[in-house]
């Protein structure tokens, strides 16, 4: 699963430039589905048909977008300034190798003032060196509007647990191809939907959700975890199974898909715990009011430091939830 | 289109009290077009369409305006106002403000000679100010002005040198004159069978007072859209760097069409954006960027989500002391959007 | 049933935010008999229609928001106490000491714990305490708390509805249900033979959450008019900075720009023909109730807002006055009736 991961965390694809990372997984699903296909967003919608007369539609979403920046501004001397897609944590980006998407490197520097005493992270302090000679040498390699993002990677640690970015929220890509993978059977009309632009505002999911006008939908994203030190209180711990969302600041999640995904986990003996966010929100908030409304609900991968550049996850929480989203394809929902 | 733009500039349209603009436009247009309607909350659709089935594009440009609305008149018949949009209210203070019946009052300011060095330096609040009419006291004020009503900026054309032009909702309304050109040219497009998409013209309301959404949302679901193109002025400050870096003043008064890549609402279709850039490249149009990637967005972000999504590119027309009572332009980048807009949609290439 | 009784049963019924299914059938039985037709849809909108029976009558929403602020159990101590979280604006200020019922399988009292005045620290008296720090105190063992009321679990406030000697109202959940009430009482007192509409009652949910759930039933029912009616600020020291109106003083029409302008001047010319007593109030840029979602929903609906003047709102006991429930009552049916029921009229002239 290792090695699945990767495939899926290194491709671009900062908010609103999703076409690499698409294309990607367009090519690891397309065996398991009956069709596969962009919308005008660039949403990449996987759809399996389901068995029987008059199926009922049932939507998983997970952004295939990541947090980055855009070149906003190149200056006399060739440095370039950026402008954050998504919530990009600054002070942890700095002095990274950044990449952008025609394969151009830089590295993200605050600048050198900043590196005193009183330190004020604002965006518009920060800029990117690509050893560019002169305005006209960057403006070959660069133009406005390009996209970029730290460079990504993905590594072992101990036992189960990986780190490195992003992992938001390709590990829910991921888990949406191995749910079409281990599914035994496919009860209703099931779209796999990889969404873009989630990180500035779950726009993706607006759209796509609207044209599925699902039935039921259920958001795969990343969560939180409660047990790093001196971290806000959360009863979610790494490892101790696939967090069922309840609530986060955007959506309280259907009491009936909540308890459907506890079912489906309790009959698998999947270990789960439950997650209450009070900050964030994910796509689940946009499947949920979408066209004419639906039972929506989400799971989320337990993990620490999101939006940086390493982000730790366990494994065995991933294969839950696989395995519960592989047990709702195999439920008829009426 | 100069004198188009006054006449627009001179008429009051308060968000939602559009109706003066409106009728305007839908005279303007009129013969023009296959139909122009008005959707259920007001805003203004033009349409002309080939024959054949092609791809339907959307060009829009707000007819609204800041301004306010009568909150309260107290027993002395001073008026209370709460303001409609990001009006800055040092631009008001002791300014001439018009009632759409065409009252006209002045904005309360208190004499510096009074003021304490503490107030001078403070903005004034706007539960602070009121509008002075004149009026002896409550009832002689209701005889003129009800609780409810709106008004603007006193209307005002002010040409300045090098076809420089200052007025009150010019930057809005500029855009409006480009569109309506627009509209002409499309329909000589058609008569000579060489119009090859579906345009649907949309002059929207509320623009300035948008929450969640903006109201052209509504013609954005009704119309379908594959493609659409957003006209609106884009805020710019090339008089006042920030500091002494230069990227921090961005877009420049008088330098062309503002092109952004992304904003806080929306990230733009790549596509578009790259495909607008060539085609200011290869007809000679002056365009320019703006100041981050960030800024704060226009009604592109309402329609770019609107239903199953539409791909969407913005064109910025320049101006300085947006939302005040005198706005900037000038008239060269006016021209410039206008040249634009009819490349972009009567361009038959791919 | 009177507007009160009525009020006092809708404020009996729990529909914390999110959770409004939780009396769905105790809500369509109260309701559905009335109306031809019941809808209760996937993110919790009640959908109450009464059909005039002729072909493309144009369909009428009226609006009124029923789901309640509340609270949810975040999570569980070693002692069994609860610790909770905000569903909707519940002001942390009003919670300590206050009787709750936390919604499990079964209704389960609680009371959040306060530490006595004496135990106090200075500081401690200066400060306000926190959400995440409060404890509900429900008597059981963590054990038992987690089976009866699991993390997730909803919480509201204790549903007490008490009538004031001067005639007020008193209880929780009136913020939206006293609209729901003098709506029912307007809607069911229509002769729809009479109408050349179909009306569509939307008591809709999440509103209390920034407005959730209205929008997918405007898509869904397309309607030509809407009215929302909800409650607004009754006047009260300090409210001068907010607008506010008088209470007792019938309901509050909206001046705003942002809804429908000759729908709003419709109703005012109404009441005023029917003699109604009515107010109004300036809202420019916006009205932050359903009003403001439904005006943009699904390509357009001309929308106006009704409000209902309410002291004390989000707390345990907003209170409202009657005869504004029925002034609000008449308000309504006045406006359907004299926008819709014309026809029969002009075709007697006419005749």
């Amino acid at each position: 699963m290792f090695t699945q991961l990767k495939k899926i965390v290194m491709p671009m694809g900062v908010s609103g430039d999703e076409g690499d990372i698409s294309a990607v997984l367009a090519a690891e699903i397309a065996p398991y589905v009956d069709k596969v296909y962009n919308d005008a967003l660039g949403n990449l919608i996987a759809f399996k048909k389901g068995k029987g007369k008059k199926p009922k539609k049932l939507m998983f979403a997970a952004h295939m977008d990541e947090i980055g920046f855009m070149a906003s501004y190149i200056d006399e001397k060739g440095y370039i300034r950026l402008s954050r897609l998504g919530g990009i944590n600054y002070q942890a980006a700095a002095f990274s190798e950044v990449i952008f998407k025609n394969g151009t490197k830089g590295v993200l520097v605050p600048e050198a003032r900043l590196m005193g005493g009183q330190r004020e992270y604002r965006p518009e302090n920060y800029y990117v060196d690509i050893g560019a000679k002169s305005k006209k040498d960057a403006m070959r390699r660069v133009k406005i509007g390009d996209t970029c993002h730290v460079a990504p990677h993905l590594f072992k640690l101990a036992g189960s647990r990986v780190a490195g970015r992003p992992i938001d929220d390709r590990i829910g890509c991921m888990m949406l191809v191995e749910a079409a993978k281990a599914a035994v059977t496919f009860e209703n009309d099931t779209y796999f939907v990889f969404t873009v632009q989630e990180e500035v505002g779950v726009r993706g999911a607006k759209t796509s959700a609207f044209a599925i006008a699902p039935d039921y939908a259920v958001a795969v994203d990343i969560g939180g975890a409660g047990d790093v030190p001196a971290c806000a209180p959360l009863a979610v711990n790494l490892g101790e199974g696939i967090a069922v969302k309840i609530k986060d600041a955007m959506v309280i999640c259907n009491p009936k898909m909540v308890a459907l995904m506890k079912q489906i986990a309790q009959d698998a003996k999947i270990p789960y715990q439950t997650e209450i966010l009070e900050g964030g929100g994910t796509d689940t908030c946009m499947l949920q009011q979408a066209a004419g409304g639906c039972i929506a609900g989400a799971i989320s991968v337990p993990t620490r430091y999101g939006h940086s550049a390493v982000e730790v996850i366990d494994m065995n929480d991933v294969a839950g939830g696989i395995g519960i989203l592989a047990g709702l394809c195999g439920t008829k929902l009426d | 289109m100069k004198e188009l733009l006054k006449t627009l500039a001179l008429e009051c349209a308060p968000s939602g009290r559009e109706k003066a603009v409106a009728k305007l436009i839908e005279k303007e247009i009129t013969p023009y077009c296959d139909s122009v309607t008005y959707d259920k909350i007001g805003n203004l659709i033009a349409v002309i369409k080939p024959r054949k089935k092609c791809e339907r594009v959307m060009v829009c440009a707000h007819m609204d305006e800041v301004g306010f609305m009568v909150k309260n008149i107290n027993n002395e018949g001073r008026i209370n106002i709460v303001l409609l949009g990001a009006v800055e209210t040092r631009t008001l203070s002791g300014r001439r403000v018009r009632f759409l019946d065409g009252t006209v009052g002045v904005v309360s300011t208190k004499p510096i000679h009074v003021m304490s060095n503490n107030e001078e330096e403070r903005p004034t609040y706007e539960d602070r100010i009121y509008i002075e009419i004149g009026a002896k006291n409550r009832a002689e004020a209701e005889n003129m002005v009800k609780i409810g009503d709106f008004g603007t900026f006193e209307p005002k054309f002010t040409p300045l040198a090098g076809e420089t032009y200052a007025g009150k909702a010019i930057g809005g309304r500029a855009c409006v004159s480009a569109l309506i050109s627009l509209i002409k040219e499309t329909h000589a497009a058609k008569k000579a069978k060489n119009l090859q998409k579906e345009c649907y013209f949309v002059f929207s309301v509320k623009r300035e007072i948008a929450r969640k959404l903006f109201a052209v949302e509504t013609a954005a679901f009704n119309i379908r859209p594959q493609t659409a193109l957003v006209l609106d002025a884009m805020p710019v400050c090339d008089y006042y760097p920030r500091d002494e870096r230069e990227q921090e003043i961005g877009a420049v008064c008088g330098e062309g069409i503002v092109l952004s890549p992304a904003d806080a609402k929306t990230l733009y279709d790549r596509t578009l954006f790259a495909s607008a850039v060539s085609l200011c490249e290869k007809e000679g149009i002056a365009y320019q960027y703006p100041r981050t990637a960030s800024g704060e967005g226009n009604e592109s972000g309402s329609i770019h989500k609107s239903t199953d999504g539409v791909r969407t590119l913005s064109v910025g027309l320049p101006a300085r002391n947006l939302h005040s009572g005198a706005e900037i332009i000038k008239y060269r980048d006016l021209e410039a959007v206008s040249t634009f807009v009819k490349a972009w949609l009567l361009s038959n290439e791919d | 049933m009177e507007q009160k009784e009525l009020l006092f049963a809708l404020s009996k019924t729990m529909s914390v935010v999110g959770f409004e299914a939780y009396d769905e059938e105790a809500l369509t039985a109260l309701f559905a008999p009335y109306f031809d037709e019941h809808e209760y849809d996937a993110i919790g909108n009640h959908i109450f229609i009464r059909r005039c029976g002729k072909e493309n009558a144009p369909r009428v929403l009226v609006d009124t928001h029923y789901d309640e602020i509340g609270l949810m159990v975040k999570s569980i101590t070693e002692e069994g106490f609860l610790h909770i979280c905000n569903l909707g604006g519940v002001d942390a200020r009003i919670l300590p000491a206050s009787e709750l019922v936390i919604y499990g399988k079964e209704r389960i009292p609680g009371v959040v714990l306060t530490k006595p005045r004496e135990l106090m620290t200075k500081e401690e008296k200066k400060k306000l305490v926190p959400m995440d720090e409060l404890l509900v105190d429900i008597g059981m063992t963590k054990e038992e708390a987690e089976l009866a009321a699991p993390i997730g679990t909803p919480v509201g406030f204790e549903p007490v509805c008490t009538e004031l000697k001067t005639g007020y109202l008193a209880g929780k959940g009136f913020d939206n249900k006293c609209s729901a009430a003098a709506v029912f009482d307007a809607l069911t007192s229509l002769d729809m033979k009479k109408l050349s509409c179909d009306i569509y009652f939307s008591m809709s949910g999440r509103e209390e959450v920034g407005h959730r759930a209205i929008s997918a039933a405007v898509y869904r029912i397309r309607p030509d008019l809407a009215l929302v009616l909800d409650v607004t600020f009754g006047n009260a020291p300090g409210s001068e900075k907010i607008c506010s109106s008088d209470m007792r003083g019938g309901p509050v029409v909206s001046l705003t720009a942002t809804l429908d302008t000759e729908l709003t001047d419709f109703i005012l010319d109404t009441a005023k023909k029917h003699g109604i007593p009515v107010q109004s109030v300036v809202e420019a840029m916006a009205t932050s109730t359903h009003a403001d979602d439904i005006y943009l929903a699904a390509g357009g609906v001309p929308t106006a807002l009704i409000s209902i003047p309410t002291w004390f709102m989000h707390t345990a006991n907003e209170m409202v006055h009657p005869d504004d429930m029925k002034a609000t009552s008449e308000l309504v049916s006045a406006v359907i009736m004299d926008k819709f029921g014309a026809t029969s009229e002009k075709e007697e002239a006419e005749a």
